[in-house]
């Protein structure tokens, strides 16, 4: 049980964070399909940087600058200049697969290693006490940036939901010309949160290359910024909605592990399907009942 | 307060979101439906900023930028037999970005075209390597196979979306790890060819294979690439069947007003898509690798993405462009083989200029929207 637990944590924690992340950015209004390319060139950053100076915070860090650095830059794009969201998402996440894949062969040197290696480190950060509670232990001797996203989760349900930053961020998207009208700036209030979807898709990128594997293999992000996307419907685009999400997915992956590791004969192939399988069927359910917010992928037709 | 309309659907902007259609905007695509004169303006632009950003990507990959553009040229015009290889690279880029550039049409977002290429690639292997040896003209089955195949794979995203309002952007992402790993599952067994080295089918029997016509020259499935393109941008312009699909791309609620079942155009759209995406897979078998393994396509299904979108929906425009992207491709190997520079530079060199001409034509038409502000 405990393995099953601290599996679907590994599996649901770059889910959750990217999710968290594309709610900001639905919740101002901006689509952000781009999840999937930030964070897989935040990966790319996080090990090369964590490779290069031998310390993993400073590949997180660098990580969370290239997160905000893209998400500014396409919140620019598609905000501002008013280039279609889901045109300019998908065209990045396709960039992003080039480049990294194109950056990995340069840096590795081609021919050689396929995989850029972060250095062995603390990959775990032991709760005491609460860590060795029975079954639910395992929740709490994670990676620290699995604390990282749980805190997140009532932090940004309180953020959106109870202070007046997160009403204004709202009404840019259920009302953009009315938030307008009052005299907020909804181009930058939508600016601002795509960078702090960058920021957020950037820690799940991260995630994935520090809290687990510790290397960069090409396309690693594997559809999971999508699969957020996913989250994010399921979730009804709220934060604890997506935590729950995310943990379904988590925990069918965790499971399918299991369940092959038991000898029963599942193929490989399919316990790596899982959490693609899982996406079809929970979206495909969920089906017409999701409302995304009024305005989302709606570009602002005034001059603001 | 009345919201302020897109520029392409002035008079008959919706009262609001509608379910199961992309929100906020009644038109989602039409602004990326460019007329042939125009289209061409931005398409030859776009093309040349994606030739441009390779010259840092040449430095990076250590090469001399002269020798890299050289390189990536004489691949492609050095000798007749690179222009051919130029036109077999074409193949399964033209086919697979009629795949994307249908649902386009639509207002729809093909991005499964890797899961769909793969479908009608697996299927074709099926056919084409069975008991008969295939003869003149055999070659027709496995297309049609392959066809079928894409369009169960673009088909049932199109059932989610017709019919329960599903997004078909993740549905068609999914799809394609989804086939992806079938085929990876089904190399450990029983299509794994015993004498390949690496994990692979059994070769398409000779008699299904496609020819080159011409002194061996022009490839036959780049006739076929063509004549579909020519074929699918007739139904397209010149059909009540195309017109009703060009109408739910641009405006909803006046195909709904026309009549016009919009489920039932957004499932064939999708399937029309995956179908040709098949196709394409499945000409790429029979006409140039022969086999079906974990490699058999390079990011074809997202490249076929930016070709669409530069060629901005219109049919026939997906031909020019995909050579390009042929040629790209070409040069590719070419670079890879003589000057050691890394593989993945198509992908990159097709999406950047797409998030330019998308920041443009954003802009441009947002500007009109401010300036004339339309009657209402």
């Amino acid at each position: 049980m405990t393995d099953i637990i601290a599996a679907s944590v590994l599996a649901a924690v770059p889910l959750l964070l990217a999710a968290l992340g594309g709610i900001i950015a639905e919740r101002a209004g901006v689509l952000n399909i781009g999840l999937e390319g930030m964070m897989l060139s935040a990966a790319l950053v996080a090990a090369w940087v964590a490779a290069s100076a031998a310390t993993e915070v400073a590949g997180i860090a660098a990580a969370v600058g290239i997160g905000l650095v893209l998400g500014l830059s396409l919140g620019g794009i598609m905000v501002a200049l008013r280039g279609d969201q889901v045109v300019v998402g998908i065209a990045f996440n396709i960039l992003a697969l080039g480049l990294t894949s194109y950056a990995l062969d340069v840096i590795t040197g081609r021919g050689g290693l396929q995989a850029l290696s972060v250095p062995s480190g603390s990959i775990r950060a032991r709760i005491p006490g609460l860590a060795d509670i029975p079954w639910i232990g395992a929740f709490f001797d994670q990676h620290y940036l699995a604390y990282v996203a749980y805190a997140l989760v009532p932090i940004l349900f309180y953020a959106l939901f109870r202070t007046g930053l997160g009403t204004r961020l709202r009404a840019c998207g259920e009302f953009a010309e009315g938030a307008r009208a009052t005299g907020l700036n909804v181009l930058r209030t939508r600016i601002l949160a795509m960078g702090a979807s960058g920021v957020l898709a950037a820690l799940a990128g991260a995630y994935l290359v520090v809290g687990d594997i510790r290397l960069f293999q090409q396309n690693m992000s594997g559809g999971r910024g999508y699969i957020a996307l996913a989250v994010i419907i399921l979730g009804r685009w709220a934060p604890f909605g997506s935590l729950g999400a995310a943990a379904l997915f988590g925990a069918s992956v965790a499971i399918s592990f299991d369940v092959q590791a038991r000898g029963v004969g599942i193929p490989s192939q399919v316990v790596i399907a899982m959490p693609y399988i899982v996406t079809l069927i929970a979206i495909a359910i969920a089906g017409k009942r999701a409302r995304p917010p009024a305005e989302e992928g709606r570009p602002l037709q005034l001059s603001n | 307060m009345a919201k302020t309309p897109s520029a392409s659907s002035v008079a008959l902007e919706p009262d609001g979101p509608q379910p199961g259609l992309r929100p906020g905007s009644d038109a989602p695509l039409a602004r990326y439906v460019g007329s042939a004169v125009k289209g061409t303006f931005w398409t030859a632009g776009a093309l040349i900023v994606s030739l441009a950003i390779l010259a840092p990507l040449l430095v990076a990959g250590g090469a001399n930028v002269i020798d890299g553009y050289a390189e990536l040229f004489s691949a492609t015009f050095g000798s007749f037999f690179g222009f051919g290889l130029m036109l077999v690279a074409s193949v399964p880029l033209i086919l697979i970005g009629l795949g994307v550039a249908v649902p386009f049409r639509a207002g729809l977002f093909n991005i499964g075209g890797e899961g769909q290429l793969l479908m009608g690639a697996l299927l074709a292997v099926y056919v084409t390597t069975a008991a008969w040896g295939g003869g003149p003209g055999a070659f027709f089955i496995p297309l049609v196979v392959g066809f079928l195949g894409g369009a169960i794979v673009g088909g049932l995203p199109g059932v989610l979306k017709a019919w329960r309002g599903v997004n078909e952007i993740v549905t068609t992402i999914m799809l394609n790890f989804i086939v992806l790993f079938f085929i990876q599952w089904l190399l450990t067994g029983s299509l794994r060819a015993e004498d390949q080295t690496f994990a692979a089918s059994e070769a398409a029997n000779r008699g299904f294979r496609l020819d080159r016509l011409v002194g061996g020259h022009l490839p036959l499935g780049f006739v076929i690439a063509v004549g579909v393109a020519i074929v699918v941008y007739w139904l397209a312009q010149h059909t009540r069947a195309g017109w009703r699909q060009r109408l739910v791309g641009l405006n909803l609620r006046l195909s709904a007003r026309q009549g016009i079942s919009v489920p039932r155009q957004y499932f064939v759209a999708l399937a029309l898509g995956g179908g040709l995406a098949g196709l394409g897979g499945a000409a790429e078998l029979i006409g140039n690798q022969f086999r079906i393994g974990p490699n058999f396509s390079p990011g074809w299904g997202f490249t076929a993405v930016a070709i669409a979108l530069l060629a901005r929906g219109n049919m026939l425009a997906v031909v020019p462009v995909a050579m390009f992207f042929g040629l790209l491709q070409n040069g590719e190997s070419s670079l890879q083989a003589n000057l050691g520079i890394p593989g993945n530079l198509v992908l990159a060199l097709a999406a950047a200029p797409v998030i330019i001409v998308a920041a443009v034509i954003g802009y441009c038409s947002y500007r009109r929207a401010i300036m004339e502000p339309p009657d209402d």
